[in-house]
């Protein structure tokens, strides 16, 4: 398994991490919406094919998923890693993903638009990972044309992508804001300017173990690097208020605040039994204490590789077995034990 | 969706009503809406336009449109537009234009593109397009230090042999 998931980067006592995806669509095809079968499967040999041969570093670290000959768990560790969308599981067009050998870039073939090409990496580092998705658009383009109008940009299957295609998020840990209750002024702020807040595995899913993915609504209209700009001075600001936060809750009752940390981390140790809710929450408190230096002997990396581990498809893919969810609870709270006791 | 009264036009009017602690959702036309007085609240001009300008129909009610526009490319009507959110192909923007410019409006502003553009547009004057050229040398080069940071020393290695022949290849060339 590719391991920056696990690493923790800029800014990493709140931002987990950086994401950016391009929307693009071929000229010559009508979108995914109204695309035949016929069709879907020559763009996917078009896409696999343009990109070797346009670079043999690409060549050398691309290998191609069809959808269609993946298991069940390989799907959805896929989407637990963020490499694909749960959406692109339920299409019946030849679709897939072309993913690098670090598992931060991935394109997305035919979902949504015909090519979602996405960039990731650990901790803040926006113009590193949109350096990489302009990249690999560039090789793309070089054979294959794209849908672009003039006035409204790249072409895209919801009008909401529109223009530069592009949107850029940020994973946020935001336990102190969440705790004070601060963060819904944050959520309302931020939607009048244009900025998405949404939990962690995107659209319509819940803020699990107070992670947060912030990112542009607007796409066309400013540029990618204003966009960016943008994206960049919001994240930075909630950061700010996250640790001003952090440290008067401490101030305030440090006995609490460590009582709240040390318990979490004593379930934990110690549990026998935990459900993917449960221990999310638990590790927010866990995250929280080492971020602030409160609990010294963990690395933020170990909680990063239990929060991933956890994850329902991973656990079952690296205990290679499938289980149903009574089996899961007792595989994963060995796990969460092993791990922290260990320190990953 | 079509109308809960008349079961034949479009449904451009969502109620929610409260009736004895139950939430009722009525769906109905304009037509309909104006027969059954839901609209004379007062509020109820702007919600129509407000309502109208959303889907793009401005200046035209519902039930008069004669006959209903298919994208020459896809195939697609406005209406599985409306039912899906998404359009068919690139042809969409230009057949459905009038009616998705207040759309595209309320999503992004007043506003047009800026960003980069496709390679084929490189050529013609831009004034944001600052785009270079991609090399293979960026990529591996990019690979290296990336591995370098992971301590990966012996793949790094190999691709630093892989950018120095790329640069001998060159020179040769």
């Amino acid at each position: 398994m590719a391991s920056w998931y696990i690493e923790s980067g800029s800014e990493s006592d709140v931002v987990f991490s950086t994401r950016v995806r391009l929307a693009r669509n071929l000229k010559e095809f009508p979108f995914p919406t109204r695309m035949t079968k016929e069709q879907s499967s020559k763009i996917v040999n078009m896409v696999t094919e343009t990109l070797a041969d346009r670079s043999e570093w690409a060549r050398k670290n691309f290998q191609y998923f069809g959808i269609n000959g993946l298991s069940p768990v390989d799907k959805y560790t896929l989407v637990e890693k963020h490499i694909i969308s749960p959406k692109i599981i339920e299409t019946k067009l030849d679709a897939g993903v072309l993913v690098s050998k670090d598992e931060k870039i991935s394109i997305m073939i035919n979902e949504e638009d015909h090519l979602r090409i996405q960039c990731m990496g650990e901790g803040l580092q926006l113009e590193k990972t949109y350096e990489d998705c302009v990249n690999i658009d560039k090789l793309l383009n070089e054979s294959i044309e794209y849908a672009f109008d003039e006035r409204l940009g790249y072409l895209t299957s919801c009008p909401t992508n529109l223009g530069t295609g592009i949107r850029f998020s940020i994973m946020l840990h935001l336990p102190a804001l969440t705790i004070t209750g601060y963060i819904n002024g944050i959520l309302d702020a931020c939607s009048k300017i244009g900025i998405a807040v949404r939990g962690l595995y995107g659209e319509n899913t819940e803020a699990s173990g107070n992670m947060y993915q912030i990112s542009n609504q607007v796409t066309l209209g400013p540029n990618e690097e204003e966009i960016m700009i943008s994206v960049n001075d919001i994240t930075k600001r909630i950061i700010e208020q996250e640790r001003e936060l952090r440290k008067e809750l401490y101030q305030k009752e440090p006995d609490k605040l460590a009582d709240r940390i040390f318990r979490a981390l004593g379930i934990l140790e110690n549990a026998r039994i935990i459900s993917n809710d449960e221990s999310m929450k638990l590790l927010s408190d866990v995250r929280l204490g080492v971020e602030m230096g409160i609990i010294k002997d963990i690395d933020l990396k170990t909680i990063n590789k239990v929060m991933l581990n956890i994850q329902p498809a991973t656990l079952q893919k690296i205990v290679a077995k499938e289980m149903g969810p009574d089996e899961r609870d007792i595989q994963r709270a060995g796990m969460v034990r092993e791990l922290i006791k260990n320190n990953g | 969706m079509l109308c809960d009264n008349c079961h034949k036009r479009m449904a451009t009017i969502h109620l929610t009503q409260i009736i004895n602690n139950d939430k009722v959702e009525v769906h109905l036309c304009e037509n309909c809406a104006k027969e059954k007085n839901y609209m004379n609240f007062t509020m109820a001009p702007d919600i129509s336009s407000f309502f109208n300008s959303l889907l793009g129909l401005t200046g035209q009610p519902y039930g008069n449109t004669p006959k209903s526009v298919t994208c020459e490319v896809c195939g697609m009507s406005f209406e599985d537009f409306k039912e899906s959110g998404k359009f068919g192909c690139f042809n969409c923007y230009e057949t459905f234009a009038d009616r998705i410019e207040p759309i595209i409006k309320r999503i992004h502003g007043n506003a047009e593109h800026t960003g980069r553009v496709p390679q084929s547009y490189s050529s013609k004057t831009r004034k944001n397009c600052k785009d270079t050229e991609i090399s293979e040398k960026d990529l591996f080069k990019k690979e290296l230090e990336e591995l370098i940071k992971q301590e990966k020393f012996e793949e790094a290695a190999k691709v630093r042999d892989k950018i120095k022949a790329l640069e001998n290849g060159k020179k040769e060339g």
